[in-house]
């Protein structure tokens, strides 16, 4: 890799092509930044700032979990039906007056168990992973809405409702908490062995596994992370809107994370994970909602501006990595 | 003689379509619990609800022979309908034309993108989905329902019964499915179905151009859930932008239970039809056991899809250890 780095960088026209390789997509938010300031009202604001990274706070951790998932050449499409999920059981638990942690550890526990089966019928009974978490993703919405009865549950519970809508100092509590978690999951990414047999995994899984590195265990703990960071992001989600909706929560996380993870660089049939990448896909995400919702556009154009500039990104990335 | 070869035939049919022997044994176990289940009414409304989805479900095997998955059919099936509402002043020739071409040209584009790009086919879908569900609210000033102008021919064609229990939506169904089963047992593009879903790059080897065979099997599945959503639109003589809804899941539920591998390369149409029946069969229990919510559907779904595709996988891996 490195070598042929310095080869290509003798070469100036080549230089250029590395320079928007490794930094297209910051380019990319810069550009969406910039047109923003100049014709969205009230962009340039700290609250309006604020509020992405609020609301890009869910995706961050949902789509960084996709990123670890994807390292591995898989998807996990379940992750808005395990919102669904972590909705109904907390608002149940918390109804009937048992305290904040336990409920917490039982919502993770859980979801930790549904991604273990995933990962296992991924890993070991060699499924594709869309189909596998395409089912999951319909037992578990159609588990958590028959438990609702399609209705929602409200939550008044405040320390729980803290985790989505506390402000200590001014700033959001969500905002605080995602970026702590994916900090914390940066770091162990960028120094543990488990992340080297990750993308050695992804990147060539019969080698990784004559290399001697157990594959299929690699993958399970992959899902496993990704249940983690879905089930923090469930629990903002849900205390943000103070209530279980299973009908209605996390129609649209699958393709959101997705497509940050394409649009930040790790690719899609498995390889190293872009963690800040995926973190940069998000923004320019949200900013496209951000700036359909600020110049007043309607819903039926917000979805296909957004689904237009996904598949260019897609179609972007795919032609990079010819 | 030949008795015998009848014999082994009829047994391999049998073997081949487990899901016609489960069809068989629910019918009896249903007409046994539930009275009204062999009512002409209980199984004319089974048939005539499910004809559409069985059209679209039909469209949905040819991409997964070879492979593939469609994940914008309920969009596509929404656009088809309204389109085929709003030009049905026209007379019904024209406007039945107009739908399908739309419903065609998307099943088009997602082949094009997905074999130009290499761009996983549930993440091109997936993105379709969500931009034709933009143009389908475009198209009907946010979300009204549009109301079908009701003639003889668009009568015929969803609300009208042979012998007073077989509704001729379903005979279109029926022979959607017949004339695939021809296409795929007797045609060259049948034969070239089955081998690019049994192994992409043999296939390329033997001198098959791959992408048109998966253009043509994606184009395929578009008219055909076009068909299915404008008979859905005709039935109810209003076109709902919310038409479609959860196809893509129902569908996909069908064609695993009718044995059909998510993989490709080995399934048939025969068995999709009774798939869609064993799915339907069991709906119908959900809806006469009238203490379920009808969110139960969604956890029936989801667990016939995990569990046949985990029998699949099992015994996939069986066969690879012998």
């Amino acid at each position: 890799m490195t070598s042929t780095q310095k080869i290509k960088l003798g070469n100036r026209d080549v230089g250029a092509k590395q320079f928007l390789k490794k930094y297209g997509t910051v380019l990319v938010l810069c550009l969406f930044l910039l047109f923003n300031i100049i014709f969205t009202d009230n962009f340039f604001t700290a609250s309006s700032a604020m509020n992405i990274l609020q609301q890009a706070s869910i995706s961050a951790l949902l789509a960084v979990g996709m990123t670890v998932v994807a390292a591995v050449g898989c998807y996990d499409l379940g992750i808005g039906s395990y919102a669904a999920l972590v909705g109904v059981i907390s608002a149940l638990m918390l109804r009937a007056g048992i305290p904040l942690i336990p409920v917490l550890l039982a919502c993770l526990l859980v979801i930790l168990f549904i991604e273990l089966i995933a990962g296992w019928m991924t890993a070991y009974l060699e499924i594709q992973s869309i189909i596998v978490t395409i089912g999951l993703q319909i037992l578990v919405k159609g588990v958590a809405t028959v438990i609702t009865g399609g209705t929602v549950i409200p939550i008044n519970h405040d320390p729980f409702l803290y985790i989505g809508q506390g402000r200590p100092f001014g700033v959001p509590f969500q905002i605080v908490l995602s970026v702590l978690v994916i900090a914390v999951f940066a770091f162990i990414m960028s120094r543990s062995s488990f992340a080297r047999r990750l993308a050695a995994t992804g990147d060539n899984e019969k080698a990784a596994r004559l290399c001697g590195i157990n594959t299929r265990r690699v993958k399970v703990i992959a899902f496993m992370l990704c249940g983690f960071l879905a089930t923090v992001a469930a629990f903002i989600a849900t205390a943000k809107i103070e209530g279980a909706d299973p009908a209605n929560i996390g129609a649209d996380y699958g393709l959101n994370a997705i497509a940050a993870t394409a649009i930040g660089g790790t690719p899609l049939t498995g390889g190293k994970p872009h963690i800040i990448g995926t973190i940069i896909g998000v923004l320019i995400i949200q900013l496209v909602d951000t700036s359909i919702n600020m110049n007043n556009i309607e819903y039926s154009y917000s979805l296909v501006i957004k689904a237009a500039i996904i598949l260019l990104a897609l179609i972007f990335q795919n032609e990079k990595k010819d | 003689m030949k008795s015998n070869s009848s014999d082994k035939k009829l047994r391999t049919f049998l073997s081949n379509q487990s899901s016609l022997l489960v069809l068989i044994a629910l019918c009896i176990v249903m007409s046994l619990v539930y009275d009204r289940f062999l009512t002409s009414r209980n199984i004319m409304n089974v048939l005539r609800q499910n004809s559409m989805l069985g059209i679209a479900t039909i469209g949905l095997t040819y991409v997964v022979l070879t492979g593939g998955i469609d994940l914008s059919m309920p969009s596509v099936a929404a656009l088809s309908g309204c389109l085929f509402a709003s030009l049905s002043v026209y007379g019904f020739v024209p406007a039945l034309l107009a739908a399908l071409a739309c419903a065609t040209f998307w099943g088009w584009f997602n082949g094009f993108i997905i074999t130009r790009t290499k761009i996983a086919p549930f993440i091109v879908t997936l993105v379709v989905f969500y931009a034709v569900k933009g143009i389908v609210y475009l198209y009907t000033g946010n979300g009204a329902s549009i109301s079908v102008v009701d003639s003889p021919a668009i009568e015929f064609i969803s609300r009208k019964t042979i012998f007073g229990v077989i509704p001729t939506s379903f005979l279109i169904f029926l022979l959607c499915a017949l004339v695939s089963a021809c296409v795929l047992r007797w045609s060259k593009f049948g034969r070239y179905l089955l081998a690019v879903g049994g192994n992409e790059e043999a296939a390329r080897f033997m001198g098959i151009d791959v992408n048109r065979v998966k253009v043509l099997a994606y184009t395929l599945s578009g008219s055909l859930t076009g068909l299915g959503g404008v008979i859905l639109a005709a039935r109810l003589v209003a076109a709902q932008p919310v038409a479609g809804e959860g196809w893509d899941m129902q569908a996909l539920a069908a064609i695993v239970v009718g044995g059909t591998l998510l993989t490709g390369g080995k399934g048939s149409f025969i068995g999709s039809v009774f798939g869609t029946l064993v799915m339907a069969v069991v709906l119908n229990a959900i809806s006469l056991q009238s203490s379920l919510s009808s969110w139960w559907q969604w956890i029936v779904r989801g667990a016939f899809i995990l569990i046949v595709v985990t029998i699949q996988g099992v015994a996939s891996k069986r066969k690879a250890h012998i």
